[in-house]
């Protein structure tokens, strides 16, 4: 799969709007991700609305969710609310791509210089996107994120810390719910798909591999739930080993660097 | 009555006899409760061991192993002699036989460490017992086991709820005068050295650092060292800060003899609950005295009867600034540019650029905290590192800048947030007062030990956890409130930054080694 392989143009774009004004400066994209979680996209899409940086640019990719009426809600929420965004688009996908097709398919309708990428099912405060770009902007980082907070089912504070290429490649603290430069998107050939899980952790190997730097904005900003079913806590957990293989596989030169061999990948 | 001639002694047992009861070391109780065969004879415990016991190889105290003194020994028992007279005899004052995990500690230290240990109050040997369910009671010394043993093999050596008792019953004594381990203008020696571990915490080389030029000031030669340094060419005092992770890490343990510790000054930063603290306990117990970060501490030390003072260095600015190098790092670059200037102390509350900033590791009690507090904090400006590695914050490039950041980010912060790694108020000197009080913000802390200068709501402010959030909306919402954080702003940079007190604190740590190092070895 590659971003730019032309089978992957599988969306359709149910709702768009664009405001007239000239496309701001500071616009930020925002990546909203969903499947079947209808139950939860309204409060994520709220908290976008009531984010203090102005200029946003809201997109949200349905994966083609079978179980509930999330296209229509969302449709009914961009209807009453699109005057808040420079830009807003739903766009289905016609066929279940999983979360790294759904994620790129938003980029590459993305047209700020910064994407803030979500999944449907977590949210925000109001100031983090502004902290977040503020951060990026001023200090020249290629992706900033922020602390979370894990709600709902388990309430505590996420792995968050100092980016480290060397600690990331023992392990990742990092959620893909971050400020990303699109123009780094790009480069690393977006998100891959691995049917195991980790396409997260695979993402900011890349990010690595390309000598991008995050950085850390030490703030609680954004909220995680934890609910018994997210994938992570399944699949991911069923696959740890076998995908600490792919990892090697896929990033070599990192492993090599960082990890000794005879370190214990189980650790 | 003629004498039974079973239990007349020979001219050498009668010797024996009056050599075991002057030195006061034959346990009688332990003899008889644990040689049931003795008790049931009706003989005098003492006379069954000097005319049979030490042949059937039994110990006449918890602490006599006539085996491993013999292996150590094998002189002791030549031509059927009695070991233990020969212990006795050759380690007069010791009441330790043996050197268990510690063999590079004389006996005499090992003795002094044990009767150290079991005076000082987190000390409790049945608890020691009740945790290590694995020995005998009835055999066992408890404090001698966790100094030769429990400390060196990890284990734990104090139980949790003691620890909490003992230092609630050290916030309300009266305590020992302290001003009886002080002996203003006496004999000093003339070079000493500040130890600490290159591989340690960065912020024990900072403490290190400041003890090192309060030191300096106190007109006493004085050299800041690690463990690198060679022991043979070591000054005449040595300040070990941190003994916790000094003897541990790296060249550290070559430090770790008798020879070096007996005569040394130690410096503890640790908190009594820790794991970290009961790995420093032997260093701490065998010195010659301990100066202590925490007011509470050094009383816990001083009633175990070693000499003790509470003491924190002055503190200099200087050191704390971000060095330029220090710029490039992503902590500082996700700063707004106002924010990365050099901060400006005497910056009123009202015009600092950042509302709430905390550095700390963490810890359930913090998580706690944090997770129910998240949303109303994220309403604020604030600096939260809030650190989920694991590993101490060392000197690598990652880690390097992050003590000098949190000083500088204090410095930009209206408050500075204090929250316990757990559920004991530790007044954590370095975070309260050296890195955010002397950099002009206002602390905000969960409740603390009680602190002999630092003053509750004079000096800093205390809430609950659960209130704090109540407490930093009054601060930064109310004018009263703006009003009060004014006051106590300038209060705690008054209480740090008067000279007289500065001169107090060389006066005072000066009259301490003088005290330590002009009392005789007894």
């Amino acid at each position: 799969m590659s971003i730019t392989a032309p089978w992957m143009a599988t969306g359709q774009t149910a709702f768009t709007f664009r405001s007239r004004r000239k496309k701001p400066l500071d616009l930020v994209s925002v990546c909203i991700t969903n499947f079947n979680y209808g139950d939860y996209v309204l409060d994520a899409l709220d908290a976008i609305a009531a984010q203090t940086h102005a200029a946003l640019d809201l997109i949200v990719v349905d994966d083609h969710s079978d179980r509930d009426d999330s296209v229509a809600l969302i449709t009914a929420w961009m209807e009453e609310n699109h005057q808040r965004f420079w830009r807003c688009t739903l766009i289905v996908h016609t066929r279940n791509q999983g979360p790294s097709a759904a994620r790129n398919t938003a980029f590459r309708h993305a047209v700020g210089a910064f994407v803030f990428v979500m999944d449907a099912d977590n949210t925000i405060y109001p100031r983090a996107i502004a902290r977040l770009h503020e951060a990026a902007r001023d200090g020249g980082f290629d992706a900033t994120y922020c602390q979370l907070e894990y709600f709902d089912r388990e309430q505590r504070i996420g792995s968050a810390d100092i980016w480290d290429p060397a600690q990331m490649t023992r392990e990742n603290y990092v959620d893909v719910m971050a400020l990303i430069r699109r123009q780094a998107w790009a480069d690393v050939d977006g998100y891959s798909h691995i049917d195991q899980g980790w396409e997260d952790y695979d993402f900011w190997l890349k990010f690595i591999d390309h000598g991008f730097e995050a950085a850390y904005v030490p703030e609680i900003l954004c909220r995680y739930r934890m609910h018994g079913n997210s994938r992570t806590t399944n699949d991911a957990w069923a696959a740890h080993e076998s995908l600490r293989g792919i990892m090697a596989f896929r990033h070599p030169e990192l492993t090599a660097r960082y990890l000794s061999a005879t370190s214990d990948m189980k650790a | 009555m003629p004498a039974d001639p079973l239990l007349t002694l020979t001219p050498t047992e009668q010797q024996d006899l009056e050599t075991v009861k002057e030195s006061g070391l034959f346990d009688a109780d332990f003899y008889l409760s644990v040689h049931r065969d003795v008790a049931g004879s009706k003989i005098d415990p003492l006379i069954h061991y000097i005319k049979y016991g030490f042949r059937e190889g039994r110990q006449p105290n918890r602490n006599f192993r006539p085996g491993p003194y013999l292996r150590q020994y094998p002189d002791a028992g030549a031509d059927n002699r009695n070991p233990f007279i020969h212990f006795i005899r050759t380690h007069g004052g010791c009441h330790i036989a043996h050197h268990g995990l510690l063999p590079r500690f004389h006996l005499e230290d090992l003795s002094v460490g044990a009767r150290t240990l079991e005076q000082l109050p987190f000390f409790e040997p049945d608890l020691y017992h009740d945790i290590n369910r694995d020995l005998e009671r009835a055999t066992t010394d408890m404090a001698e086991h966790a100094l030769l043993y429990g400390v060196p093999e990890g284990r734990r050596i104090f139980g949790a709820l003691h620890v909490s008792r003992t230092l609630g019953a050290l916030c309300v004594a009266k305590g020992l005068d302290d001003a009886d381990y002080i002996t203003p203008d006496g004999a000093i020696p003339d070079s000493v050295g500040i130890y600490y571990n290159s591989n340690g915490n960065v912020f024990i080389h900072e403490i290190a650092s400041d003890l090192h030029a309060t030191l300096c000031d106190a007109g006493l030669n004085c050299a800041l060292l690690d463990e690198n340094s060679n022991p043979d060419t070591r000054p005449e005092l040595c300040i070990f800060v941190a003994p916790h992770e000094f003897f541990h890490l790296g060249r550290g343990q070559d430090w770790a003899t008798g020879a070096i510790i007996r005569d040394a000054i130690m410096f503890n930063t640790e908190q009594p609950q820790t794991l970290w603290f009961e790995r420093g306990i032997p260093f701490l117990l065998m010195a010659a005295g301990v100066i202590d970060i925490c007011h509470q501490m050094a009383e816990s030390f001083r009633q175990a009867g070693l000499p003790a003072i509470h003491f924190t260095p002055n503190i200099s600015t200087e050191s704390t600034y971000l060095h330029k190098s220090d710029m490039q790092h992503a902590m500082v670059r996700i700063l707004p540019p106002a924010c990365r200037r050099r901060p400006d102390r005497n910056t009123p509350f009202a015009d600092r650029l950042l509302d709430i900033s905390f550095f700390g590791g963490a810890s359930t009690h913090r998580e706690a905290f944090f997770a129910r507090n998240a949303a109303f904090f994220a309403q604020f400006r604030n600096y939260f590192y809030y650190r989920k590695f694991t590993t101490p914050i060392d000197s690598s490039p990652r880690d390097n800048p992050l003590s000098r950041l949190a000083s500088h980010v204090a410095g930009h912060s209206r408050i500075a947030l204090n929250i316990h790694r757990d559920d004991y108020g530790f007044f954590e000197w370095h975070r309260i007062v050296k890195g955010a009080m002397a950099n002009g913000s206002v602390v905000v802390s969960e409740p603390c030990l009680p602190h002999p200068v630092f003053r509750p709501n004079e000096h800093f402010l205390e809430e609950s956890g659960r209130h704090i959030p109540n407490l930093i909306e009054w601060l930064l919402h109310t004018p009263d409130g703006q009003a009060k954080a004014e006051e106590v702003r300038l209060n705690a940079i008054r209480a740090i930054d008067t000279p007289a007190h500065n001169r107090a604190r060389c006066a005072r740590i000066r009259g301490f080694i003088s005290h330590v190092w002009s009392t005789p070895e007894t």
